[in-house]
């Protein structure tokens, strides 16, 4: 085929090759998105951050300001050597509803981005204090309004610097809140 | 009127078979390189000797101290005789402590794969923590030839090891002193 046989060619399908440059990398896009929604779209992928100090409403839920400090724990409490608690609280309104939400982990915002779980157990916590948002019956037999959600962790104890807690409502996924703090 | 086409050349009968034979040879070569349909799967061997401490996708171990022993017993009064292989490991998480369970520790040898005991109190399964290591014993009940024989310490997060890390601890019983007890240390915080 010589160069005018090839540029007539081209001119006469134009229209169906520029369809077809549209359409595939459409198809594409639309497949590889639809699979990557089905596998995350249950899972905690878009941080909702809330600064330091701040507070903000995510799920119907007002959260903060938190403050993170370092806690004693509990006098039963057996700590690993080379650890220390560190207590996280955050202050709660529902708004009268009962959305529950669950406490992912406490995470490095930097370097190594390292996550340790709430710890009641080591810890020896007050079982009085919150660390999760009560569910519904709770709430009805008279627990409703605001309260403090407060988180211990157990770390080692070279940890400082920014911090932050994961925090999940599941009507919200895949955004969750992450609420950042300095012990 | 159409432009007259060049002659074509055409290769030397010798040529086309040596480009043939080239062309088999590699296609030969492909074969051979190509992974076996297991291999696409295989877990990454994460190699460490006896106190060597193994870096794993999502944990630390180390194991230390392998004992043989007769009768093996816990720190809650259990005791079992036989052919007991105990060692120590100490193991902590890299990143996060969700789904960080250390649960498959096992021993191969010869091909045959002996998994670590559910009877005394061990350090299986064992829930990591992120940075803060933990101690514990696991202790194998083994075929009285097999403590004549070397083996391997396998261990890995979960039973399903495709594509995951896999560490693995050579240990030559033969090398062992056998004793008549074995204590297996209580799980906990390393001190």
């Amino acid at each position: 085929m010589d160069a005018v046989s090839a540029a007539t060619w081209l001119r006469r399908n134009a229209l169906a090759l520029s369809a077809v440059a549209v359409l595939l990398p459409v198809t594409a896009a639309v497949v590889v998105g639809n699979e990557w929604w089905s596998a995350n779209s249950g899972r905690d992928v878009f941080p909702v951050t809330v600064a330091e100090g701040e507070s903000a409403r995510f799920g119907g839920i007002s959260w903060g300001p938190a403050r993170a400090s370092d806690a004693e724990p509990g006098e039963n409490a057996e700590l690993p050597p080379r650890t220390k608690v560190i207590a996280v609280d955050i202050p709660v309104d529902r708004h009268g509803k009962a959305t529950t939400c669950t406490v992912t982990g406490l995470r490095e915002t930097s370097g190594a981005q390292r996550e340790w779980q709430v710890d009641t157990k080591t810890t020896d916590w007050n079982y009085r204090l919150q660390t999760f948002c009560k569910s519904e019956s709770t709430v009805e037999s008279g627990q409703s309004g605001p309260f403090t959600l407060s988180l211990p962790f157990v770390v080692p104890d070279d940890i400082d610097g920014p911090l932050a807690v994961d925090l999940v409502v599941i009507d919200e996924l895949p955004r969750f809140l992450r609420v950042e703090v300095t012990p | 009127m159409m432009p007259a086409t060049p002659p074509v050349k055409s290769l030397p009968p010798w040529a086309v078979w040596v480009i043939g034979v080239a062309l088999l040879g590699a296609a030969w070569g492909v074969v051979q390189l190509t992974p076996s349909d297991d291999a696409i799967q295989a877990p990454f061997v994460v190699a460490a000797s006896v106190g060597e401490k193994a870096t794993a996708r999502a944990f630390d171990v180390t194991v230390t101290d392998p004992r043989l022993g007769d009768t093996a017993f816990d720190q809650k009064g259990w005791y079992g005789d036989g052919t007991w292989l105990v060692v120590d490991i100490e193991a902590e998480s890299r990143q996060v402590e969700q789904g960080a369970l250390l649960g498959n520790i096992v021993f191969v040898s010869d091909g045959v794969t002996y998994t670590a005991s559910e009877r005394p109190s061990s350090a299986l399964p064992l829930s990591l923590r992120t940075g803060i290591p933990q101690t514990g014993s696991v202790a194998f009940e083994l075929p009285e030839g097999v403590a004549q024989r070397p083996g391997v310490i396998q261990i890995s997060l979960d039973i399903e090891t495709r594509l995951d890390s896999l560490v693995e601890v050579p240990i030559d019983l033969a090398e062992l002193t056998r004793h008549d007890d074995v204590e297996m240390r209580a799980t906990g915080w390393t001190p």
